[in-house]
């Protein structure tokens, strides 16, 4: 590691499948990444690319069956999660790692008051006693800014708007002080002002309490707002990791750049339709050998679909999974990628 | 609060005014009268009954009339035990159908929803299967054929068999006189609401345990014990409290079943038998006692949703 600060969190080879009625589905297929301390990484993939799988896995709350770690390793400050029992996972689960969760709407217990929730986290991992943990629970709420917050403790969510919500549970996902949060798509359910606000406020807390934030998102926009470091997800593979810098700046791979011509710029011809990427993502049943993304790539080659491509490392910290990469590939894909990186 | 209750009170007079009158009108519709039996009656004698209990009198004086009796609480005389004052003799069953009914009632809850946590923490596992056989067993089987089952196995053959064999009867077959006679009786008439509750207490619990809420605490490093005590079973009791209220009512009109099968010296006896023989007061007094009672018991689930969910509110905040 190039880094001198500690990794918190290592994931290899991760392989997680889910049980359906119609067979193993195989969620995600060999996801590999670290998070060192501080920093904050994103995954950045379609819905049903395995991003929020390998985010629960990580602190174990898929019931298993029927999701199934198949094999790989996560290594949490030192612990092992993949052997950890479930007992170790709870000291664990709000100490460790904080998680705040896709719909703030439906987050919150709907008959505790909100200041109790926030204790919870402190009454069992710190043991804190009631008069200190309601103390502690008002500062969280007053820390994510939410005004009047003695009287707001003693609330129930349902005086609560969904901004707040989301204020709420990640005063409750921070109160241990978790070296990592993971937050699981904690914008998409808010509209785009709140959105602003929730991102400006997470950037905040990681930067006063040298947390790391591993976050899910699809939206691009959002990713770029707090990364550090991206990985762009697909089928259940990692397909391009890097810095924000190197992946909006220079893109590697065709689904990043999919991606990237998908968000809609505010210099674009108001009439003009919005760019797709054609085609949909593959099933995750029996996948087929090769590139997942080759039946919907346009400059996909014949060993697209034959052979899993490698891994190539572009630049220091910036790899990606693309047979364009070889240097055998033809001089015509080479043009391709030469013209992408000048956006 | 305090206005929401007498506004339900409100109702209840209301409701209660509905029943009584409705009984009257169906009183009226019954053929025959109290005093068709086994003797015939010389029209003199019959005329002078009539004139006694004022059954010759226009149908609206005798309306009225007995809704001026029925005001007070007051019902006359039954007119088939002759001399005693309806109220008495309901003061004397309705102790034993009450103890009947809360013992089955308790029991039916308690168990109830034990079952069904059970079964729906231990889902899909052979626990959850015998459960469910169980409560499927509760709603189908009918409590006289399961009432004279044990009867027979339990109390006749089984108690018999301790008797002969260590000289003490296990479960008697009828009465309700010691604490033993109380065990089959309120066992037979709670076990199909228990089946209910069994049912609803495990779906509604399901259906919690998926709520995100429940995966946000669990993040928060919560065990399962916590999780159920603290975050699921305060909103999983909701729809069980709401069906208590039919089921106090059924429960009632399944302990005149019950009652009949174990000999137990209740109001179901007078119930279903003022009807039988035209004993009009008895009827009217049967029926408005178990209408106020049912209403109250209703009233009651309703203050408890309060408890239960914060965000039930039975009356309009002031703003």
């Amino acid at each position: 590691m190039e880094d001198s600060r500690r990794t918190v969190l290592t994931v290899k080879d991760l392989q997680i499948s889910i049980a359906t009625g119609s067979g193993e589905l195989q969620a995600v297929r060999g996801v590999s990444f670290h998070i060192q301390e501080g920093e904050a990484l994103v995954l950045v993939g379609e819905s049903g690319c395995g991003k929020s799988v390998t985010a629960q896995t990580l602190m174990r709350l898929n019931p298993d069956p029927p999701v199934h770690i198949k094999g790989g390793e996560i290594r949490l400050a030192d612990i092992d999660i993949v052997q950890a029992d479930e007992r170790q996972m709870q000291q664990i689960r709000g100490s460790l790692v904080g998680m705040i969760f896709q719909d703030p709407m439906t987050s919150l217990n709907p008959t505790m008051t909100v200041g109790k929730q926030i204790g919870e986290t402190l009454e069992i991992h710190h043991k804190l006693k009631r008069k200190s943990r309601w103390q502690k629970a008002v500062e969280l709420l007053d820390a994510v800014r939410i005004p009047g917050a003695a009287g707001r403790a003693r609330e129930y969510p349902g005086a609560f708007s969904g901004g707040m919500r989301q204020r709420a549970l990640i005063a409750a996902a921070i109160a241990c002080k978790p070296k990592l949060l993971i937050a699981d798509e904690p914008t998409t359910a808010l509209d785009v002002t709140i959105q602003a606000q929730i991102i400006d406020l997470l950037r905040s807390i990681q930067r006063e309490n040298g947390m790391s934030i591993l976050m899910i998102t699809h939206d691009l926009a959002v990713a770029a707002s707090i990364a550090q470091r991206i990985a762009v997800m697909y089928a259940g593979r990692i397909v391009e990791t890097g810095t924000v810098q190197q992946i909006f700046n220079n893109p590697q791979h065709p689904y990043t750049w999919g991606l990237m011509n998908s968000v809609p710029r505010p210099d674009q011809d108001k009439n003009s339709e919005l760019i797709t990427i054609g085609g949909t993502p593959p099933k995750l049943l029996g996948p087929a050998p090769g590139c997942s993304f080759a039946p919907r790539c346009k400059y996909a080659m014949r060993i697209c679909s034959s052979a899993d491509p490698e891994e190539f490392e572009v630049a220091s910290g910036h790899s990606c999974s693309c047979w364009l990469l070889h240097p055998q590939a033809p001089a015509a894909a080479r043009e391709v990628k030469e013209a992408y990186a000048i956006v | 609060m305090l206005r929401y209750i007498v506004q339900r009170l409100g109702f209840a007079v209301l409701t209660l005014w509905v029943l009584i009158t409705l009984t009257f009108v169906l009183m009226q519709l019954l053929p025959g009268d109290p005093f068709v039996g086994d003797r015939a009656l010389t029209d003199s004698v019959k005329n002078a009954l009539y004139a006694k209990y004022g059954l010759d009198q226009p149908v609206y004086i005798q309306y009225l009339k007995y809704l001026g009796n029925a005001v007070q609480g007051d019902f006359g005389d039954s007119l088939i035990y002759t001399g005693r004052p309806v109220s008495t003799i309901l003061e004397e069953a309705f102790p034993f159908s009450i103890d009947l009914g809360i013992r089955a009632l308790v029991f039916a809850v308690f168990a109830g929803m034990l079952l069904g946590i059970t079964a729906a923490l231990k889902k899909g596992t052979g626990w959850d299967t015998v459960s469910m056989i169980i409560a499927a067993i509760g709603i189908s089987v009918p409590s006289f054929i399961l009432g004279s089952l044990l009867q027979y196995f339990l109390a006749l053959k089984l108690s018999g068999f301790t008797n002969t064999q260590f000289g003490f009867r296990l479960l008697p077959i009828s009465g309700w006189a010691s604490e033993q006679h109380k065990i089959l009786p309120p066992f037979v008439l709670g076990l199909s609401s228990l089946a209910i509750i069994a049912r609803m207490m495990r779906s509604s619990l399901l259906e919690v345990a998926g709520q995100e809420y429940v995966k946000t605490a669990k993040a928060r490093g919560l065990s399962m014990p916590l999780l159920v005590t603290r975050h699921m079973l305060r909103n999983a009791i909701l729809p069980v409290l709401t069906i208590l209220g039919p089921l106090t009512a059924s429960v009632l009109t399944g302990a005149f079943v019950v009652e009949n099968i174990f000999n137990i010296p209740g109001m179901g006896k007078y119930f279903v038998s003022s009807v039988q023989t035209n004993d009009y007061p008895m009827i009217a007094g049967t029926t408005l006692f178990l209408g106020a009672f049912l209403i109250g018991a209703n009233l009651l689930v309703d203050l408890s949703y309060t408890l239960v969910d914060p965000n039930i509110k039975l009356y309009k905040a002031k703003v």
